[in-house]
């Protein structure tokens, strides 16, 4: 078995001056109740291919983390595992959450049913006691689409909505089951440029109003993000995984940080471009 | 958090978007009237005009190309006595046949019975369809099961089986229905079914997701997912429901006179005349069915399948 958490410590020992450190940085003792972690998780498909091997990872309560790797690494196979899509070939996974959102690579949207329709849907898929009335439902659904900024889009189809907007409804539909935990596969990786840093920002802004707290402190709510583009898993993440080409594994972690909220132009800072280097060669190393 | 700087500039994106948007709103519909949008001004009655003579001058010039080789057909292949017999030309068709009520009004009385006869065809066609689509989508094994059949009444010899029908049922509009059924219940089936296999599969992983049940997963995912296709189906059945009525009254000689009736006894009496204006007025009928449910298909799914409207 390799080691629990193969860890690459901070390039850098002096942390920027950033003000007070993020509450769910990685200083606190491990053995906190993790919202999800995987034990030594390996995958094997029916066709015999070995997607993940032994994998070993955290997200604490409340805790961003992003997992970059090569394309086909299995990371998309990662989050399948973690929402119980899939099923692990050996090792363990642990889920605490009550309420889990899965925002997909596409939007995957129902595309006969408006914005507001599509956002209602998982509200009305609920069963048992805590199924919601309908105006209650439509109520809720309208305050998510407001929340992503697509006031005055509810009506729409998404066929008349642009690739950005989708993926907005898409969020909104996230939100909406007000989740204790965000699962994210590569959402913005097919967005132009423009559109993607929008994205982002607006997403750390999301991330930061459910804690309702002054700025800098810590995200109420944990989430897993899984992308190829290290600028982006720097900018959102608290700790970024790095995965290795198939077979997937963890080989390298990097802790990032940069207090909340992040500005747009902390991605032009030296410190996130030495970081976001790291990340980079960790990746290189990975694919050799 | 409503103003900071980064819902600003959404929100001038949004603007953006809007206009940009806008036309596809209010985008010209095949099937317009029926989406009951109004446009007001001179721009949009010749927007209206322009419209309408895209689509009608295409079928009007398909008319005239048709006559055309009609004529030519009647007069420039045919001797004077063959003509008679083999391809009168058109406005004989019309004088001794369309324009004599005596002529015309058993074809139409044959017409009512094919339509009643199609029509509750397709009906229970429809309902049967869609019903074995739906067992066979609920599990693998039941498709490897049940699908066979389905193609077995695709390729049944249907002129073998037709007076077996008249046999087990009878010779008027029971059987006529059931060889209708025949006829048309395929492409319900195959679409259908096509259709709920093609729903995307990250769609269902949303419902497994949420815990969706059985029920809610085929009422809310699979059905309208299938709608599209659906109707790509009822399109061919439509269709196919009018030849089944035909074929059902050419083969029970017997019982109240259907289209498919008159045509055997026209044949068989060498009123070609007759034979050709039954033989429009039955084409005519197909196509007034094919056009009415591409419009239905138009109106039910085209606002968000693309590929669906009445274009064809």
């Amino acid at each position: 078995m390799s080691p629990v958490h193969p860890t690459v410590s901070s390039p850098d020992a002096v942390r920027p001056d950033l003000g007070p450190s993020p509450a769910t940085s990685a200083d606190l003792p491990t053995p906190a109740p993790a919202a999800l972690r995987f034990t030594g998780v390996a995958k094997r498909f029916g066709t015999g291919t070995l997607a993940l091997a032994d994998v070993d990872l955290t997200v604490a309560p409340g805790e961003f983390v992003s997992v970059v790797g090569p394309s086909g690494c299995g990371k998309s196979t990662l989050l399948r595992l973690a929402s119980g899509l899939a099923e692990p070939s050996a090792g363990r996974i642990e889920l605490r959450s009550d309420r889990l959102a899965y925002v997909f690579q596409d939007p995957t949207l129902l595309p006969w049913r408006s914005a507001q329709a599509n956002v209602e849907l998982v509200l009305e898929l609920s069963t048992g006691a805590d199924r919601l009335a309908k105006p209650e439902r439509r109520a809720r659904a309208a305050a998510a689409l407001r929340t992503v900024g697509l006031a005055g889009f509810e009506r729409q189809l998404p066929a008349h909505l642009s690739g950005g907007m989708r993926m907005r409804v898409s969020l909104a539909r996230a939100l909406v089951l007000d989740p204790d935990l965000f699962l994210f596969d590569e959402p913005f990786g097919a967005l132009d440029e423009i559109t993607r840093l929008h994205m982002q920002e607006e997403l750390q802004r999301l991330f930061l109003a459910g804690s309702a707290g002054p700025a800098g402190s810590a995200m109420s709510v944990g989430a897993l993000f899984i992308t190829h583009s290290v600028s982006e898993a720097v900018f959102l993440s608290d700790r970024v995984l790095v995965m290795s080409a198939r077979p997937g594994r963890i080989v390298a972690e990097i802790e990032v940080p940069f207090d909340r909220p992040r500005r747009p132009e902390l991605r032009f800072d030296p410190e996130f471009g030495r970081l976001a280097a790291h990340v980079s060669a960790a990746l290189t190393g990975a694919h050799e | 958090m409503t103003q900071t700087r980064s819902s600003e500039a959404v929100s001038g994106e949004w603007s953006q978007e809007t206009t940009r948007h806008s036309p596809a709103v209010t985008r010209i519909d095949p099937v317009g009237k029926a989406s009951g949008r109004t446009l007001s001004g001179d721009a949009a009655g010749a927007a209206r005009a322009r419209r309408l003579a895209r689509s009608v001058l295409p079928v009007l010039g398909t008319v005239v190309v048709f006559l055309g080789i009609w004529l030519a057909v009647s007069y420039l292949l045919l001797t004077p006595q063959r003509r008679e017999i083999l391809v009168p030309p058109p406005q004989e068709v019309l004088t001794e046949a369309i324009l004599r009520w005596s002529h015309l009004r058993p074809m139409l009385r044959a017409l009512l019975l094919d339509v009643q006869v199609s029509m509750v065809g397709l009906v229970i066609a429809v309902v049967l369809g869609v019903a074995a689509a739906l067992v066979m989508s609920q599990a693998p094994w039941l498709e490897r099961g049940l699908y066979p059949f389905a193609i077995l009444l695709q390729v049944v010899p249907i002129l073998a089986i037709v007076p077996l029908i008249g046999l087990w049922f009878d010779y008027g509009f029971n059987g006529r229905v059931v060889v209708c059924v025949i006829i048309a219940i395929f492409p319900m089936i195959a679409n259908t079914l096509f259709g709920i296999h093609s729903v995307d599969r990250g769609a269902h992983d949303l419902f497994t997701l949420n815990r969706a049940t059985r029920w809610q997963r085929l009422a809310k995912l699979s059905l309208p997912g299938a709608l599209p296709s659906m109707f790509a189906g009822l399109r061919i059945s439509s269709g196919l429901s009018v030849i089944g009525a035909l074929v059902g009254d050419f083969f029970f000689v017997q019982g109240q006179p259907g289209l498919g009736t008159l045509l055997s006894t026209y044949i068989s009496r060498v009123q070609s005349t007759d034979l050709f204006a039954a033989i429009l007025l039955s084409s005519l009928y197909g196509v007034v069915v094919f056009a009415l449910f591409s419009a239905l298909t138009s109106v039910a799914v085209g606002s968000w399948h693309g590929r669906a409207r009445a274009d064809l």
